[in-house]
């Protein structure tokens, strides 16, 4: 399991990195968006990254900045990009924090030749797989497929919204700009269990419940 | 003859995985049973491992570990001064404070070491689905499969691990449970040392959501409101 957070400034992205970092050592991932969705900048690497090193077009051209730390809980110990987060997949970018415990049936029954030995990387391919007009719907039809613990952001390369998944794993987020984070810090709330919020211009806002399919029961 | 060790603790899964044995594992013969007071916070539970104990295996030890509460003073189990993590603070955390430093490994190893002595070739562990997503890498099935390519190194005395609840989750082994006759009023899962569960440290969550799935009311008092009649849960 690992540490998602994201900012529209980078100063506080590069904050939120230093904060999640005690999440997982093992490797880091993120990605740069635009507001115009012109062009994205992802970066993964492994062990730990010193952020004020990126070029400096990365800082200036972006508008949205999102982060992933890994933990080696999965079975892959070798470090490469293809197991790193985030995962790409035609129309979407995602990263996640958790543990997909029906990997093996999701893998079975909603792929063909999917061999990706980390489980969060089958998050893009459902998503493609469950295309819909509403992509609201795609996010709700694709996460109600999963067990086990999310948290995640998934950016969609075709209309440049991205979007905040909890099921379990714990996400705290503003109200008033783009930030978030795995790890609780002043000024940031828990995100509601099982729901999907959109990271808008305004603030990070609901847009989807979902069923409780962790395997837990909590009680805030 | 047939001998197994079963570490048993108290809680649901290892009262489970004895009564599953003792009932539906025709294979084995003779249960002997470890329980291990590790100065663990919730040490109420090794009154119900005796419970769970009686009258069902061949020999029940209780293990004085408490030195090892001593030493492992990052775990809010062991050590009073930290507090329990809650469920919501810590979901998706890759290792929580809850985590007693390998304490599986350990407790297996003596497990496999009073194994051989008494001549028995299997040993079983109590991991089960929920322990991965807990943030407990010695509950995973890497940690079963590596753990048994140790003990196959052994050149006589051959023992294995086995854990059958491991790919289950807590509806699953409440089923079991009901099915095999665990009484799960003898059972105790909450990490704090509180007369009643608390019902909001990861232990009590999902203990509780396995009771929901099973349509189920648990037995044991918590000290705040479960809405079992919200889920239409019954009487076991």
């Amino acid at each position: 399991m690992c540490g998602i957070f994201g900012s529209n400034n980078f100063s506080k992205f590069v904050s939120l990195y230093d904060i999640n970092k005690q999440r997982g050592y093992f490797s880091f991932g993120m990605l740069g968006a635009r507001k115009d969705n012109n062009s994205l900048y992802i970066k993964k690497q492994p062990g730990e990254i010193n952020l004020d090193q990126l070029p400096s077009h990365v800082e200036h051209e972006h508008q949205l900045f999102l982060g992933h730390t890994q933990a080696p809980t999965s079975q892959e110990r070798n470090y490469t990009t293809t197991t790193s987060h985030p995962f790409e997949s035609q129309s979407w970018i995602i990263a996640h924090n958790g543990i997909i415990n029906n990997y093996d049936s999701l893998k079975n029954e909603h792929t063909s030749n999917h061999t990706n030995p980390v489980d969060s990387s089958i998050i893009p391919v459902l998503l493609e797989k469950n295309t819909h007009d509403d992509i609201l719907e795609t996010l709700e039809k694709t996460f109600s497929l999963i067990k086990g613990l999310v948290g995640a952001w998934c950016y969609n390369k075709r209309t440049g919204r991205c979007f905040l998944v909890r099921m379990g794993s714990t996400l705290y987020i503003t109200n008033n700009d783009q930030t978030f984070s795995s790890i609780k810090l002043e000024g940031l709330k828990i995100m509601p269990d099982n729901s999907i919020y959109e990271i808008c211009d305004h603030g990070i806002i609901p847009q989807v419940n979902l069923q409780n399919n962790t395997s837990f029961f909590t009680i805030d | 003859m047939n001998k197994c060790v079963i570490p048993i603790s108290g809680g649901i899964d290892s009262s489970v995985i004895l009564h599953h044995v003792k009932k539906q594992r025709d294979d084995i013969d003779e249960i002997y049973t470890l329980t291990f007071n590790y100065g663990q916070r919730h040490d109420k539970e090794i009154n119900c491992a005796i419970d769970q104990s009686f009258g069902n295996v061949k020999s029940h030890k209780v293990i004085d570990a408490t030195f090892l509460g001593n030493l492992f003073t990052s775990s809010s189990l062991t050590n009073d001064e930290i507090d329990v993590a809650k469920t919501k603070d810590v979901l998706g955390d890759p290792q929580t404070v809850n985590y007693v430093p390998n304490r599986n490994a350990i407790i297996l190893s003596i497990c496999a070491g009073y194994a051989e002595s008494v001549g028995a070739s299997t040993v079983f562990h109590g991991a089960a689905l929920v322990d991965s997503e807990a943030g407990y890498w010695d509950g995973s099935n890497e940690f079963l499969q590596s753990i048994n390519n140790l003990l196959s190194l052994n050149r006589r005395d051959r023992v294995q691990i086995e854990a059958p609840l491991i790919n289950m989750n807590k509806q699953e082994i409440i089923a079991l449970g009901v099915e095999t006759g665990v009484n799960f009023s003898d059972t105790w899962t909450c990490y704090e040392g509180e007369d009643m569960a608390c019902g909001k440290c990861p232990a009590c969550s999902s203990r509780i959501k396995g009771f929901i799935d099973n349509k189920l009311i648990d037995p044991i008092v918590y000290s705040i409101d479960i809405p079992w009649e919200d889920f239409n849960c019954v009487t076991i």
